[in-house]
């Protein structure tokens, strides 16, 4: 039993990268193989992981289980990106480089007004920075909305496609460039797993053992951020995913950061690959993988809020 | 380790906190005072969480603003009120993760084995009252030289507080531990010192054995 709580995870993710390679392939295509099947694949395992992982950090630093990054308003802000993209023209001069720099700027742009206006306003709590996250996510998505609807329907379908989740547009250089981004991060924050398990606890307590909790909450504000923004450049929005793969893990793992976090991770790379391989495998209409995850993500949130009451930290 | 709050003074909202106080001898302190009287505040201004307008708090000789927060944790340790239980930490995940002990069980089951069924659970499923033990308990595991209890009595029955005063007691030698609460009867029983706060000052601080909780009592009517 044990074993299969410890290793049941990677399994899973095992099996789903073998079907999401090999199924339906038909004849083997090097071609196919390499230039999408295998790229698509390791997107959804990064992407995932990336989402879950930050997730489960969101999750803790809101103390709240139903915190996901999204909530946050940084990926609002890249997605404002994507769409000035494509309003200016300049994806099509520049290719799928000037979305992942648009996406990526505008993340980091709404991680500096967010933080600018938490500063300004004083009150350094979670729940401000929270509040200031969810207006700041609903002004950018508004402003998506007016680029959308003064946009040309040819330029809509690349839009849309995009900000509904996607696998398929992804670059290699800048897909190794997010695994390293990845790998110093989780290096990082395995070092620092017991003070994400002190600020669980109110502030007060983290406090008084020993966690400078103002500066960690900057410092982990900014590396779910940059994860959540890096995903939308690469993969556009996927929501949900931060959300029940933390609830997932913790529900098998409990609440210590050093299983949660990182199984929250592998969570979400299997996750994002069974969305992967239903996304693909459907062939009468176009169901994005966004998509799929926010409705299975959608019910799974109702199913929460329904059964448990131990929601509330 | 002396605690020392030097002419320390804080305002807020109308309210003005002035403390001029040294706390030399372990043992427990019984801290009492109405509501409203500063009680909180003099946890929350010697443990860092609000800093004072003006004067200094000092453990030893050493200034509580000069201490970075990550050695702050040497000095004190603290339980406050209405801390929440999160779910999925169990009783020994808690215990580790406050006292950074990673093997904290034998400790615990040397000197609290009596609590021994509660390591295994999840903090969230424990009684208010069982919660606030643990959070006693992992005070009394940190080998800190001061303590502070916020109102911790109040949720506790009548076997659980003979228990924690046990305890207490024992480690009252090596310890400065203040205990907040608005039992007076309980207090004067267990502490060595009261230490009474009225509109935020000190009204006393007196050995428990010089202290007359009835004309304290009366007095407080009076004044009411």
């Amino acid at each position: 039993m044990k074993f299969f709580k410890n290793y049941g995870p990677f399994l899973i993710l095992i099996i789903l990268i073998t079907i999401s390679l090999f199924l339906n392939l038909g004849f083997f295509d090097k071609n196919i193989f390499f230039r999408i099947r295998i790229p698509e694949t390791i997107t959804a395992i990064v992407v995932g992981f990336a989402l879950g992982f930050a997730g489960a950090i969101s999750q803790i630093l809101f103390k709240n289980p139903l915190s996901d990054p999204y909530i946050l308003g940084i990926s609002s802000g890249s997605s404002l990106g994507i769409a000035v993209a494509f309003l200016t023209g300049i994806y099509y001069l520049f290719g799928q480089y000037s979305i992942f720099i648009f996406s990526l700027a505008f993340g980091l742009i709404s991680i500096f007004l967010i933080f600018g206006i938490y500063r300004a306003v004083g009150r350094k709590n979670t729940v401000t920075l929270l509040l200031i996250g969810i207006v700041y996510g609903l002004m950018t998505s508004s402003l998506t909305s007016i680029i959308l609807t003064n946009i040309t329907r040819e330029k809509i379908h690349s839009i849309i496609e995009w900000l509904y989740g996607t696998t398929e547009f992804y670059d290699i250089k800048i897909l190794i460039l997010f695994i390293i981004i990845l790998l110093l991060v989780l290096l990082w924050t395995e070092k620092k797993v017991l003070i994400l398990d002190q600020m669980n606890f109110s502030d007060k307590k983290a406090r008084s053992l020993g966690v400078d909790i103002d500066k960690y909450r900057v410092i982990f504000f900014v590396i779910i951020a940059l994860l959540v923004s890096f995903t939308v450049s690469i993969s556009g929005i996927i929501g949900f995913l931060g959300l029940m793969s933390p609830h997932i893990a913790r529900n098998i793992y409990g609440s210590r950061s050093k299983y949660l976090i990182f199984y929250s991770g592998i969570y979400g790379s299997n996750l994002l690959l069974i969305s992967h391989i239903v996304s693909k495998n459907i062939n009468a209409f176009y169901l994005p993988v966004g998509m799929i995850l926010s409705i299975v993500g959608g019910i799974y949130f109702l199913i929460l809020l329904k059964g448990k009451n131990d929601l509330k930290f | 380790m002396i605690l020392n709050f030097d002419n320390v003074e804080l305002k807020r909202d109308g309210f003005t906190f002035f403390l001029n106080v040294e706390f030399r001898e372990n043992g427990i302190y019984g801290i009492i005072g109405p509501n409203g009287s500063g009680k909180t505040t003099f946890i929350e201004l010697a443990t860092g969480i609000i800093k004072p307008d003006s004067g200094g708090i000092f453990y030893e000789d050493k200034a509580l603003t000069k201490i970075c927060i990550e050695k702050r944790r040497e000095l004190f340790s603290a339980t406050y009120i209405n801390e929440n239980p999160i779910p999925g930490f169990t009783v020994l995940d808690y215990l580790t993760i406050t006292t950074k002990e990673r093997e904290i069980k034998p400790f615990f089951l040397a000197k609290f084995g009596r609590f021994s069924n509660f390591l295994n659970k999840d903090i969230k499923k424990l009684s208010q009252g069982q919660w606030i033990m643990v959070q006693i308990i992992e005070n009394l595991l940190q080998s800190t030289p001061v303590v502070f209890l916020d109102e911790v009595i109040l949720f506790l029955d009548i076997r659980y507080k003979h228990i924690m005063f046990e305890y207490l007691k024992q480690s009252s030698s090596e310890k400065k531990i203040f205990v907040i609460s608005h039992d007076i009867g309980i207090l004067t029983k267990n502490s060595d010192f009261i230490f009474a706060l009225e509109n935020g000052k000190q009204s006393f601080l007196e050995k428990n054995s010089d202290f007359d909780p009835e004309a304290y009592i009366q007095k407080m009517q009076v004044d009411k």
